[in-house]
C-alpha cells in the first residue's frame, strides 16, 4: 500500500512537471483552429503600479446619504453625462458628472417597441444609444435624450455566455450568435439588415465548456475589431472585411497560473486548464482566469483582469507599435492602501477611460495619455 | 485576505439546497447573495443554463450546465426556468 502511494506521488510529480513544461504551449490548439501561423506574444511581466484618487479623477457624491452616482452596471459617456444601468430595477440612469445632478431616470420594461425585459448591454454611437436585450432578440435605438428611435430585430442571439458582448461601428452591429454550427458571431448592417458571420466556433454546439466561446468585443474608429477571450489571455484583431489580422497572447509569470481543477460526481470546477472540449453533462464552473472588460482605441488597448486572487486584478495597457501592439503598463486602482476599487465595466471617451462597477458608489476617470 | 479566502468556495456556498423548479417562462433572474457580497445573474434557455457571478471584492466566475437547473440561488431564491414541453 505504501509503495502504491509512493508510486502515485511520483506519477503525479512527473505529470505536474510535464504539465508545467507545456504551459507555454497550452494555447497551441487555438492557433491551429484559427489557422494562425505566427501569433504575437506580448510580455506583460512588469510591476503593477498602484494608483490612488490623487492620481485620477474620482467622482463620488459624498454629501448625499442616497448615492446618486455609481452602483450601476455597464457604462457609457455622452459629453459630460454618464449613463449606466441599475440592474435590480432595470433603471437607465443619466448623471451629469460635473454637477453630479440626475439628468434622467427611465425604465422602459415591457414587450412593445422601445421596451426591454432585461438590459444585456448599453452601447453608444455618434448620435444614438443602443440597448441590447438578448432574451428579446433585439437591439433598441434611442437618441441621447432617451427618446425611442427604432427596434432592430436580431435573428439569433447567444444568451448563455453572458460575458459575450456586442460592438457597434458606424453602420454595423457585431453580436454573439448560438445556433450556427460554424461561427460564433454575426455582423448585421443596421441599414439594409444584411448580415455576415465570423469567428469560427471553437466548442461545438452541445459540448462543454462553452465559456471558451465567449469574447468581449470592441471596435475603434479604424474599424479594427478586437475579440478578447473571457477565459484565456488572448485577443484577436479583425480588419474591416472581417479577416483575422492577428492573434495576440498576453504572456506573464502570473497571469495564467496553472492550478488543479476539481471534478466530482456532479460537477467540474475549472481553474485554469488548456482549452479543450469536455464531453460531459456535468455542471462546469470557472473559478480561475477571467478578463471582464476590454477596449480598443485607435492607439491603445485596455484589458481588465479580474482573476482568482486579488493581487491578480488590474488593468493592462498596450500601445500601438507600427502594425503591432506592445505592453505599456499594469495599473491597480485603489481607494486607499489595501482597498481595491472593484471594476467590472469600462468605457472610453477620448481621451478618458472610465471605470466602474455595481459595487462602487464612485466612478473613476483617467487620462489615457498617462497610461 | 478574508475575501480572498471566501472567494474560493463561493460557488459551493451560493448554489445549494437542490429543489425542483416549476417551468414557467423564458427568463433571467438577478439577485444578490449578501453573505458573500456577490451578484448572480442566472439565465435559463431551452437546452442549458448559466450563472455569471460578480463579487464586491472583484472576483468573477461563471457556471454552466445543460438541461433545466434545479436548485436555488443567492441563498434561497428560486430562479425561473424555460418551459421545455407543453
Amino acid at each position: 500500500m505504501i509503495f502504491k502511494h509512493r508510486y502515485l506521488i511520483l506519477l503525479t510529480a512527473y505529470f505536474s512537471t510535464i504539465g508545467c513544461a507545456k504551459v507555454s504551449d497550452k494555447y497551441e490548439v487555438i492557433n491551429e483552429h484559427y489557422g494562425i501561423d505566427n501569433p504575437v506574444s506580448i510580455d506583460i511581466d512588469k510591476d503593477v503600479i498602484n494608483l490612488y484618487p490623487k492620481d485620477f479623477d474620482y467622482f463620488i457624491n459624498e454629501e448625499s446619504q442616497d448615492s446618486i452616482l455609481g452602483n450601476g452596471k455597464f457604462l457609457e459617456v455622452i459629453n459630460d453625462s454618464i449613463l449606466y444601468v441599475v440592474v435590480q430595477s432595470q433603471l437607465l440612469k443619466k448623471v451629469n458628472i460635473k454637477s453630479l445632478s440626475i439628468e434622467g431616470e427611465v425604465i422602459f420594461k415591457g414587450n412593445g417597441p422601445g421596451e426591454y425585459n432585461y438590459i444585456d448591454n448599453i452601447i453608444r454611437m455618434d448620435t444614438s444609444l443602443f440597448i441590447l436585450d438578448k432574451g428579446m432578440y433585439k437591439l433598441i435605438e434611442y437618441d441621447f435624450d432617451l427618446n425611442h428611435k427604432k427596434d432592430i430585430k436580431l435573428m439569433d442571439v447567444e444568451t448563455i455566455n453572458q460575458r459575450s458582448t456586442g460592438a457597434i461601428s458606424s453602420k454595423f452591429f457585431y453580436y454573439p450568435i448560438h445556433l450556427n454550427e460554424d461561427y460564433l458571431y454575426s455582423r448585421i448592417n443596421l441599414n439594409d439588415k444584411t448580415s455576415v458571420n465570423y469567428h469560427k466556433r471553437f466548442i461545438p454546439i452541445g459540448k462543454q465548456p462553452i465559456a471558451y466561446n465567449a469574447y468581449l468585443q470592441s471596435i475603434n474608429s479604424k474599424n479594427e475589431l478586437m475579440l478578447t477571450s473571457n477565459k484565456m489571455p488572448l485577443f484577436f484583431i479583425y480588419d474591416k472585411s472581417l479577416q483575422i489580422k492577428n492573434l495576440y497572447k498576453l504572456v506573464s509569470r502570473n497571469i495564467d497560473k496553472m492550478e488543479t481543477s476539481v471534478e466530482d460526481k456532479n460537477s467540474i470546477r475549472i481553474v485554469n486548464p488548456p482549452p479543450k472540449i469536455i464531453d460531459s453533462k456535468k455542471r462546469i464552473s470557472f473559478t480561475g482566469f477571467s478578463i471582464i472588460d476590454a477596449i480598443i482605441t485607435d492607439d491603445q488597448i485596455f484589458i481588465y483582469f479580474s482573476n482568482r486572487f486579488i493581487s491578480d486584478r488590474y488593468l493592462i495597457a498596450l500601445k500601438r507599435n507600427g502594425d503591432s501592439w506592445v505592453h505599456s503598463g499594469n495599473y491597480r486602482f485603489l481607494k486607499e492602501p489595501n482597498d481595491l476599487f472593484t471594476i467590472f465595466d469600462m468605457t472610453f471617451s477620448d481621451p478618458w477611460l472610465y471605470l466602474s462597477s455595481q459595487f462602487e458608489e464612485g466612478i473613476i476617470r483617467i487620462d489615457t495619455q498617462e497610461l | 485576505m478574508k475575501k480572498l479566502i471566501i472567494s474560493l468556495p463561493i460557488f459551493l456556498l451560493i448554489f445549494a439546497t437542490p429543489i425542483n423548479t416549476y417551468a414557467q417562462a423564458d427568463c433571467t433572474t438577478e439577485c444578490r447573495h449578501y453573505a458573500t457580497g456577490c451578484d448572480v445573474t442566472f439565465r435559463q434557455t431551452i437546452i442549458s443554463w448559466s450563472f455569471t457571478m460578480t463579487c464586491d471584492d472583484g472576483f468573477h466566475g461563471d457556471d454552466f450546465g445543460s438541461g433545466q437547473y434545479t436548485g436555488t440561488i443567492c441563498g434561497g431564491v428560486t430562479p425561473c426556468s424555460v418551459q421545455t414541453s407543453l
